[in-house]
């Protein structure tokens, strides 16, 4: 039977992601005996031209050749994955649009590079369909695992379902809450599933899952830009 | 068989962390213009930490880079702790030191394996090579999947580390996870050794020497630093001030190109694993010493693919390194002190992996930026690239087009350049 044809890239990002992804190591080995991995630029020469069966992309859409590629991509491949908090919510890049005061950025930056360079940056779906969302900066590796597992074995990932926050992660663990602290967390507002990593270490979550399915978009959006304006960091759109 | 006057674009390049393309132009005389032209989009990151609180900043920081962002989140804490005004104490220096090793031995081993060595084997990527030199490709994941789980340990994650902060660490290690990792290093001492010795085996692909380069590193008394530095030194034995480094060090608009080129004082430097060992190798660690001594390494390199060497014996002197700082530190002072915010501004400069890194800020007196300022090792190594191309591939013009593009390609890969860093370059004030 022919091996499942896969494939990676990042746009406008860290490529934390991928180096994640590179964290697979040896199973690395053992999944490409099962899978075929036929593009990816990070870490390999291959160039490949024809059609995926799934592809990843890290990184938010910032350039208008991103957006081509975007879409070239999704004509390309059965199932298109975004990983990572840039892909699927916009990641750090959002401040620059809550920031956006488009005369202040000009006035810092050389204007040949503002000719490339969209106005807002983007998460993939706001462009393409995407079919499955990991969530994350970066992004968590057992939930890729667990994706890339599915696509062995059952021949169809599968994400998981959460309807939960990073507070029910910190509870099920007993970490200490590190709002008692004073300090501003997105927990309660903030996708669960990471296993509250962030305040597990003693660092408040700044909401790099994405807000949680049952908060209402509107009232978040203006929490957030409070929040950028007043000196802080958020990792997602409302 | 090239005519004269032929252009090459090597396309987007591979195995390199970030978008780039390279543009030769040959002319008559040899090459005629070189144009390193990173794709990186803009990523606006020095705007993007403008007029935020000084305890956010390393934590965005962080994002400017996926392999050395324990890197950028250090060089922003040292700017920010010294405009505050605070001296972290003896063993929150050590511990940093650590962690910084251990970032230092994580970026050069996913570089030498991940992404050098298969140029060596003639493969395109390690997973193919996987099939002939299994040994090759499974030292290097056991190699990396150790100091991933050492990084997570005393860093809580390897990716955008968590305990490093303004103030000292939120989280120590237990004693008893501090040994475990000092067994692991341990273990990998070996692996280590033979990753040297492999590398000074293995054929080069070409000759890559440019007369008269110069390196510039970081200098710290007595010591092989990475980070806390004095100040910036060259082969030459100049010596010069953090700040004096931020002013000396501009940017020139090329004169065949859009893009800037930055230079020290109106000269090309080279920095990075080669540089800094060109400049410190006396004070390497004492066992790292005894390693380079019996296999008989020179003490000066001149050939940029020996910053593969370099690295490679610097993931033995960190790792030394790290066993000491380990063995003799006291976890129970490691903590994290409240700050307050203060006006100032400072710089700092480290050694990232990849060489020099700069972080400058401005705070008010919220504690808020209102001047960012970053340099980034590969966007000093652009200009040094560029040249290097131009001494290096002169002669070759009679080689097909391909060749060259491949060999350049080659070439770059061994200054292990990182254009996601290097793309916002870009420095910004504002007044407000």
């Amino acid at each position: 039977m022919e091996k499942l044809k896969i494939g990676f890239l990042s746009l406008t990002g860290c490529e934390g992601c991928e180096f994640v992804i590179l964290q697979l190591y040896e199973k690395l080995l053992k999944i490409s005996k099962r899978i075929e991995i036929v593009s990816f630029r990070l870490i390999s020469s291959k160039k490949y031209q024809g059609q995926f069966d799934v592809f990843f992309i890290d990184g938010s859409i910032t350039t208008k050749d991103e957006e081509k590629f975007v879409k070239e991509m999704r004509n390309r491949s059965k199932i298109l994955v975004a990983i990572g908090s840039c892909a699927t919510d916009g990641g750090v890049n959002i401040i620059r649009n809550i920031m956006n005061d488009p005369n202040s950025i000009k006035s810092v930056y050389k204007s040949e590079f503002l000719e490339e360079v969209n106005k807002e940056t983007k998460p993939l779906d706001s462009i393409v369909k995407i079919d499955y969302k990991l969530p994350g900066c970066p992004i968590n590796i057992e939930e890729l695992e667990y994706f890339i597992k599915n696509i062995i074995v059952k021949k169809k990932p599968k994400e998981r379902i959460i309807n939960y926050t990073v507070c029910n992660d910190c509870i099920s663990k007993g970490i200490e809450c590190v709002t008692k602290k004073g300090i501003f967390c997105a927990g309660p507002l903030t996708k669960g599933g990471c296993g509250a990593i962030c305040p597990s270490f003693g660092v408040p979550c700044f909401g790099c899952r994405g807000p949680s399915i049952n908060l209402k978009k509107n009232n978040l959006k203006e929490l957030i830009k409070q929040r950028v304006e007043n000196g802080g960091i958020v990792f997602a759109q409302g | 068989m090239k005519n004269n006057f032929s252009e090459i674009e090597t396309g987007l390049i591979s195995r390199v962390e970030g978008h780039a393309e390279i543009y030769v132009k040959f002319s008559a005389k040899g090459i005629e213009n070189v144009d390193v032209k990173v794709l990186e989009s803009a990523r606006f990151f020095e705007a993007m930490l403008l007029g935020k609180y000084f305890k956010d900043v390393p934590i965005l920081a962080s994002r400017i880079c996926g392999i050395c962002n324990h890197s950028h989140t250090q060089a922003a804490i040292e700017a920010i702790e010294t405009i505050l005004g605070f001296k972290p104490n003896e063993d929150t220096m050590l511990l940093r030191e650590a962690l910084n090793n251990i970032s230092i031995i994580y970026n050069h081993i996913l570089h030498l394996y991940f992404l050098a060595i298969p140029d060596y084997y003639g493969y395109n990527d390690i997973l193919e090579m996987s099939s002939e030199h299994m040994d090759i490709v499974k030292r290097g994941m056991k190699f990396a999947e150790t100091i991933s789980y050492i990084n997570s340990i005393i860093g809580g994650r390897t990716i955008h580390g968590l305990t490093n902060v303004v103030g000292g660490f939120t989280k120590a290690p237990s004693e008893d996870k501090v040994k475990l990792i000092i067994e692991k290093l341990k273990s990998l001492k070996e692996d280590a050794k033979i990753t040297l010795e492999n590398f000074i085996n293995l054929k080069q692909p070409f000759k890559a020497i440019r007369e008269g380069s110069i390196y510039a590193a970081i200098y710290k008394e007595r010591s092989y630093p990475f980070i806390y530095a004095e100040g910036v030194t060259t082969n030459n034995g100049e010596k010069i001030s953090k700040d004096e480094f931020s002013k000396n060090y501009k940017e020139e608009v090329k004169p065949y190109s859009k893009a800037k080129i930055g230079k020290l004082n109106g000269k090309v430097i080279t920095v990075g694993a080669i540089a800094r060992y060109n400049i410190a190798n006396q004070n390497l660690h004492p066992e790292a010493l005894n390693i380079i001594k019996n296999v008989g390494i020179k003490e000066k390199f001149l050939d940029k693919f020996q910053n593969n060497i370099a690295q490679a014996i610097e993931v033995i002197h960190c790792i030394e390194r790290t066993i000491e700082i380990l063995e003799n530190i006291n976890l129970k002072n490691i903590k994290r002190e409240s700050l307050f915010p203060k006006a100032g501004s400072a710089v700092a400069i480290i050694e990232a992996p990849r060489g020099i890194l700069m972080h400058q800020y401005e705070l008010n007196e919220y504690g808020k930026t209102k001047f960012v300022n970053i340099v980034t090792p590969t966007a000093i190594n652009i200009a040094s690239i560029e040249l290097d191309i131009k001494s290096i591939f002169s002669n070759l013009s009679e080689y097909s087009d391909s060749i060259i593009a491949s060999n350049i390609e080659k070439l770059l890969r061994a200054y292990d350049p990182c254009f996601s860093c290097s793309a916002h370059n870009l420095k910004i004030k504002i007044d407000k």
